[in-house]
């Protein structure tokens, strides 16, 4: 299966004199169960194209087939919860949405929410409380009693713990340290190899390079460009008309001007490679 | 140069917490300095900036004393130690009070009484140096997470506090965006003599301030300038930070048995030798 987008639109308030297009005739298909990233500067559309995923925001014209389900204009909200249970979203500072007393009961609720028994849920909330690496005694105290990142984790747990078919994330890292930023997304990373899309908006082409497999492009709310990060990364003055960043690696390797890679290293690693190839010869 | 801020002796234990969650800290802020907190998640980094404008009130200890630019932080003091002190928040969404950009940016200027017609000209200066003129009447509820960013900075420098505290107040914007905008911040330093504290990861920007205070479970464990705490990688690595992405090629390729001077430590003689091993080989 495919999540698919034809000629999608989108137009904020339309027929008011702040009357503004947030999609533009939007197209392509991407293959499930792969590590998906979504990049574009501030206010390229990139939130308003995840919200269309599951219809938080429906499009003013065109049609969405996501998760065994199509979305159109026309669809009425009154059929949405299977939809958002296959696809859930993780919005910016997704814990300024967390309202439990304790933080096992908030991740608990979501599972709850999408039909778990009670019983169930609170296992499900124990697993996922440990895999986002929080401590066991978290659990019975209040979220709002612990830091802005263990928040952040509690959130995410609640989502990641009613297991949803496509995970969409919108800088889940934001703000929080290198560590537990990689922490992060690791665990994003092990959850698309069990066998979930992940979606993952971003502006760090880093983690472009490292984790995705597809990468679409959006500018003005155009998708302008949509391929591997290998295509992506591969016309840098393409990219710089773009007003968009290389990955670290890739900068450093364009500099390495008497150096001959096959490929053009985008991570770390493939950059200690195509030296040592280099140097090695 | 004076000091602006004097912590001695500061201690805040929130309620029903076990630790304090800043343990008898002590330090100064000298006046018109760039000063950069780090450390991870939950160290105490939000903990401190709250309690420079008394948001939120230290343990009470006869020793403990809260100086802000010569005023001695207390109930009655308060409002004026405030009136210095602009605070820039992670979660720009906390601090939104205006229907549009313009009127939000204006709220500040209103509540401290400057007359309408200066107040217009500051306003529009101020939006159209954080590059959002175009979105002068937008709400802000609708722009996207580093819109608002910029947005809720503009409202803050539209002030001019003799002090001002970012929050980790760019982690939403795109690497040109932050660039801009901390280059701005640079700018109204220079200009006005501001005092700048900056609570970040991001081991790039730290590098440029003047002075940095590493925070580790509530305790300074460092302060000094930026070369004095970044040649300890043991300190970087605990307080969960990243090493600079040419520290971490270095030991990479030293592991891949590639030989690297320990005298490299900057990313143009790292290409410069590796160009030259190249030539050799």
């Amino acid at each position: 299966m495919s999540i698919e987008f034809k000629n999608v639109n989108y137009v904020y308030s339309p027929g008011s004199p702040l009357e503004k297009k947030g999609l533009d005739n939007i197209n392509f298909t991407i293959k499930e169960n792969k590590f998906i990233t979504l990049i574009g500067h501030t206010g390229s559309g990139k939130s308003t194209l995840m919200q269309h995923f599951n219809a938080l925001l429906k499009p003013t014209s065109g049609e969405i087939k996501i998760a065994g389900i199509t979305i159109t204009p026309q669809t009425k909200n009154k059929n949405l919860k299977e939809l958002r249970r296959r696809v859930s979203l993780v919005f910016q500072f997704p814990e300024a949405q967390l309202f439990e007393n304790t933080v096992i009961d908030d991740i608990a609720f979501g599972p709850k929410n999408f039909g778990y028994t009670d019983e169930e849920a609170k296992e499900l909330a124990g697993k996922w409380l440990e895999k986002v690496g929080l401590p066991a005694e978290v659990a019975t105290k209040s979220p709002f009693d612990l830091s802005g990142g263990q928040m952040r984790r509690v959130a995410i747990a609640g989502v990641m713990a009613y297991q949803p078919d496509v995970l969409c994330l919108d800088e889940p890292a934001a703000g929080l340290d290198p560590q537990a930023k990689a922490q992060m997304m690791q665990l994003f990373l092990d959850y698309q190899k069990e066998g979930h899309t992940v979606i993952l908006v971003t502006h760090n082409m880093d983690d472009v390079a490292e984790y995705a497999d597809d990468v679409l492009v959006l500018e003005h709310g155009k998708l302008i460009k949509h391929g591997s990060p290998e295509e992506i990364f591969s016309n840098p003055s393409w990219l710089k008309e773009h007003y968009l960043d290389l990955p670290t690696a890739t900068k450093f390797a364009n500099q390495l001007t008497n150096y001959d890679f096959a490929e053009t290293p985008l991570t770390l690693n493939q950059l200690v490679q195509g030296i040592s190839k280099n140097v090695k010869e | 140069m004076d000091n602006i801020i004097s912590f001695s002796n500061v201690s805040l234990t929130y309620p029903e917490a076990k630790r304090p969650a800043i343990n008898n800290i002590s330090f100064n802020i000298k006046k018109g300095s760039w000063t950069a907190i780090i450390g991870h998640n939950g160290s105490g980094k939000s903990t401190i900036t709250r309690l420079i404008n008394g948001l939120l009130i230290p343990d009470k200890d006869s020793d403990t004393i809260i100086e802000v630019d010569g005023i001695k932080l207390s109930d009655d003091t308060v409002w004026q130690v405030r009136d210095r002190v602009g605070i820039v928040f992670q979660n720009p969404d906390n601090q939104f009070v205006g229907a549009t950009v313009a009127d939000d940016v204006a709220f500040g200027l209103e509540n401290r009484g400057v007359p309408r017609e200066q107040m217009l000209d500051i306003v529009d200066k101020s939006i159209a140096n954080v590059g959002m003129m175009e979105y002068k009447f937008a709400e802000p509820s609708n722009l996207s997470g580093g819109q608002k960013q910029r947005v809720a900075i503009a409202g803050i420098l539209a002030v001019k506090p003799q002090i001002i505290i970012l929050d980790e107040a760019t982690s939403m914007l795109d690497p040109n965006g932050r660039k801009s905008i901390l280059s701005l911040v640079r700018k109204m330093q220079a200009k006005n003599n501001l005092t700048v504290i900056s609570i970040t990861h991001d081991i790039d920007e730290a590098e440029k301030a003047d002075d940095i205070i590493v925070l580790d479970d509530g305790v300074i464990i460092d302060q000094g300038a930026p070369e004095t705490i970044f040649k300890q990688a043991d300190l970087i690595e605990k307080i969960g930070l990243e090493e600079p992405f040419i520290y971490r090629l270095m030991t990479k390729l030293r592991e891949n048995g590639i030989d690297i001077p320990n005298k490299i430590k900057s990313q143009e003689e790292l290409l410069e030798y590796l160009c030259q091993l190249n030539l050799k080989m």
